[in-house]
């Protein structure tokens, strides 16, 4: 507890949770308990970074914190030297589609493109600049053409699908850079961020005829792990959050597609023919072992994610791929509520706000406004309880007793995780077009 | 299987959510639950008029595993319903919370200090792998990148200094001047701010910002 705290973090973290959102940095501030948990998630990134692979699904109910530690793990990844992409899945963004759905979730993935300088995203340029710029200056040194090492570099990437494609389009940035061709390296760009949709324009633009489509966003998932490697870095994460989605497709053909490629990722890092890959997926309870729509429906995923059931300190199970999150309990709030009085005052004891008994009547007038539920979704409670202290802390002399009964704190729905097809559960796989059956007024 | 569910009928509430997560705990007593198990703990829940989508929460907090629970005591199994579980059903109990000051605090603060204490500690130990993870100067250098920075990298730093903020296409224009590719050489300074500082030194995309303890630490 007593590191620095930047004030660029300090700040970060205050300024999100006070919006409701996760913070993107800083995370390692306000993480409460899980300590098993978390280490196991560290080795998993480390097991990454020597060429391995991991895979988790963090399983929690809503508010129980599993954004959080998706964001909690990329951010440790950075920091380790590796480099992330992230997503929420949603209906038109998937694993799989024929309609595009599943470009658009690369796209989103290849939009979050993550390195320790840029941990908020939009690091592709860095990235490929990265790779290009370290293959000029090992040719200077050897004095041979930068092009040849790229190609040594890439040499390993063209044996595999959509290898060649690839190779192709970094040099195209190369060509682009050498010869002060903007648009040239701007299309790479692109077509590395998921933005091309046909072959004509993929060729024109870059002499390749072919781009990323719903058909091979893993197999590209597996090109740039290795290709960041290559670039310098340790390897890469991909942290896909609200995989609730993908039970959430109706239709029956769809959604067990979807889940083939969840399995070929599941068996690709269990049995570690990929390196330097790792996956952390984030869902709900129903979305793991739910036996008609969930995970569970899909017996080959069954079989590898299920778990020892009945958890316990001496034989709880964290070698599996299933890592479940309690909700919060009160005595964790409270602790909670002590790592942001923490933040709030730069990590200096001296700074504190407000003592222990505050945190109490904070957490006693939520119990009263929204009910003995109030510690199981903390979103609203924490981000409450930042606003308190920014009123403490800009009237010094204000007694916290006068403010901590106006703190007006209304009771959280859990609005996006609502089943949209309540009633079409039995007629799934007769429902026909999904877009339609999904349609109710 | 009609019958049953006629027989369920007549059960209360509170029989009912503790004959399944009895149910549960019987399912779930050789240590896992298989796809068959939950499909019919699925249906029972539907007999039970229980929502059938409750029984995957319902396992979930059997299976998550309490933060803090840390000791060697004896495993719960399922947290009892205290009050609830052993009470006659029909029995009629005056309501009388109000005159019993025991029952004032039913909806409020009962912080277990023990369990906050077992929690301090569990967060102390995870402060303490984060801080490694996060505040350390462990991290190898990345397999392509030069030993510290080049005379190229130092020119463009003190041409940098000159101001705060600069903007991406003046940026790029001054590290083109150097002869480094601007994308590499943030990349590159900012792989040495992180070795000395643990901050970069280059912030955001555009205006570039110049963070100013990076670049004290790097100068020293």
């Amino acid at each position: 507890m007593s590191s620095r705290i930047r004030s660029r973090d300090r700040d970060a973290i205050l300024q999100s949770l006070k919006a409701g959102v996760v913070p993107r940095r800083g995370l390692q501030h306000i993480q409460v308990g899980r300590s098993e948990e978390v280490k196991a998630l560290m080795r998993d990134v480390d097991r990454i970074k020597d060429g391995g692979s991991a895979v988790r699904f963090i399983i929690g109910e809503y508010g129980s914190g599993k954004t959080f530690l998706l964001q909690l793990v990329r951010s440790a990844a950075l920091e380790k030297g590796l480099v992330t992409m992230h997503a929420d899945l949603a209906p038109d963004r998937r694993l799989h589609s024929s309609q595009g759905q599943a470009r658009t979730l690369y796209a989103e993935l290849a939009r979050n493109l993550a390195t320790r300088s840029k941990p908020e995203g939009g690091a592709m340029t860095s990235v490929i600049e990265r790779f290009v710029g370290s293959a000029r200056q090992q040719a200077n040194q050897r004095d041979v053409d930068t092009q040849s090492v790229i190609d040594d570099r890439l040499d390993n990437l063209t044996e595999m699908v959509g290898g060649f494609a690839f190779a192709q389009v970094i040099s195209a940035y190369w060509e682009g850079y050498r010869d002060g061709d903007e648009e040239k390296k701007a299309n790479a760009i692109r077509w590395l961020r998921g933005e091309y949709t046909t072959k004509t324009d993929a060729r024109k633009d870059l002499g390749t005829r072919q781009y990323i489509d719903d058909d091979s966003v893993y197999d590209y998932l597996k090109l740039f792990a290795l290709f960041v490697k290559q670039a310098g870095y340790d390897g890469l994460v991909v942290a896909m959050d609200e995989m609730v989605n993908l039970y959430q497709i109706t239709h029956g053909t769809a959604r067990k597609n979807n889940y083939e490629q969840v399995l070929r990722i599941v068996n690709d890092c269990l049995q570690g023919t990929v390196e330097h890959l790792g996956f952390l997926f984030g869902g709900t309870p129903e979305f793991l072992t739910d036996s008609r729509r969930g995970l569970y429906s899909y017996e080959a995923l069954r079989s590898r994610l299920q778990e020892n059931t009945f958890a316990n300190e001496e034989y709880r199970d964290l070698t599996g791929p299933v890592i479940r999150l309690a909700s919060l309990s009160p005595e964790e709030l409270y602790v909670l509520l002590q790592n942001l009085r923490h933040v709030h005052a730069g990590g200096e004891e001296d700074n504190y706000l407000v003592s222990d008994e505050a945190l109490e009547a904070f957490m006693e007038h939520c119990a009263e406004q929204i009910g003995e539920q109030y510690f199981k979704t903390p979103r609203q409670t924490v981000k409450k309880f930042v606003q308190f202290l920014s009123i403490l802390d800009q009237n010094p002399g204000l007694d916290w007793r006068e403010v901590v009964g106006d703190v007006d704190i209304e009771p959280e729905k859990d609005a996006e995780l609502e089943p949209v097809d309540d009633d079409s559960r039995d007629q799934d796989d007769e429902g026909g077009e999904e877009e339609l059956t999904s349609f109710e007024l | 299987m009609r019958g049953v569910r006629r027989r369920a009928e007549e059960l209360s509430d509170e029989q009912r959510r503790s004959l399944a997560t009895f149910l549960l705990t019987v399912a779930g007593a050789d240590g896992y639950l298989d796809g068959e198990e939950i499909s019919i703990l699925e249906k029972i829940y539907d007999i039970l008029e229980l929502d059938a989508d409750q029984v995957h929460q319902d396992l979930h907090s059997l299976s998550a595993r309490e933060p803090g629970d840390m000791d060697d005591g004896p495993v719960t199994v399922i947290e009892g319903e205290e009050q609830e579980t052993y009470r006659v059903p029909d029995e009629e109990e005056p309501t009388s919370s109000e005159e019993d000051p025991s029952q004032n605090d039913a909806g409020g603060v009962n912080l277990d200090l023990e369990r906050v204490s077992e929690v301090q500690d569990e967060t102390q130990d995870v402060a303490r792998v984060l801080d490694d993870v996060f505040s350390d100067g462990e991290d190898e250098a990345p397999a392509f990148s030069v030993d510290g920075l080049t005379e190229a990298h130092e020119s463009l730093l003190m041409d940098l200094q000159e101001k705060e903020k600069w903007e991406r296409t003046k940026f790029e224009e001054l590290a083109e001047d150097h002869g480094l590719i601007p994308g590499f050489a943030i990349e590159q300074i900012n792989d040495s701010a992180f070795e000395v500082a643990d901050e970069p030194l280059l912030e955001g995309e555009d205006p570039i910002e110049l963070n100013s303890y990076a670049l004290d630490a790097l100068q020293s």
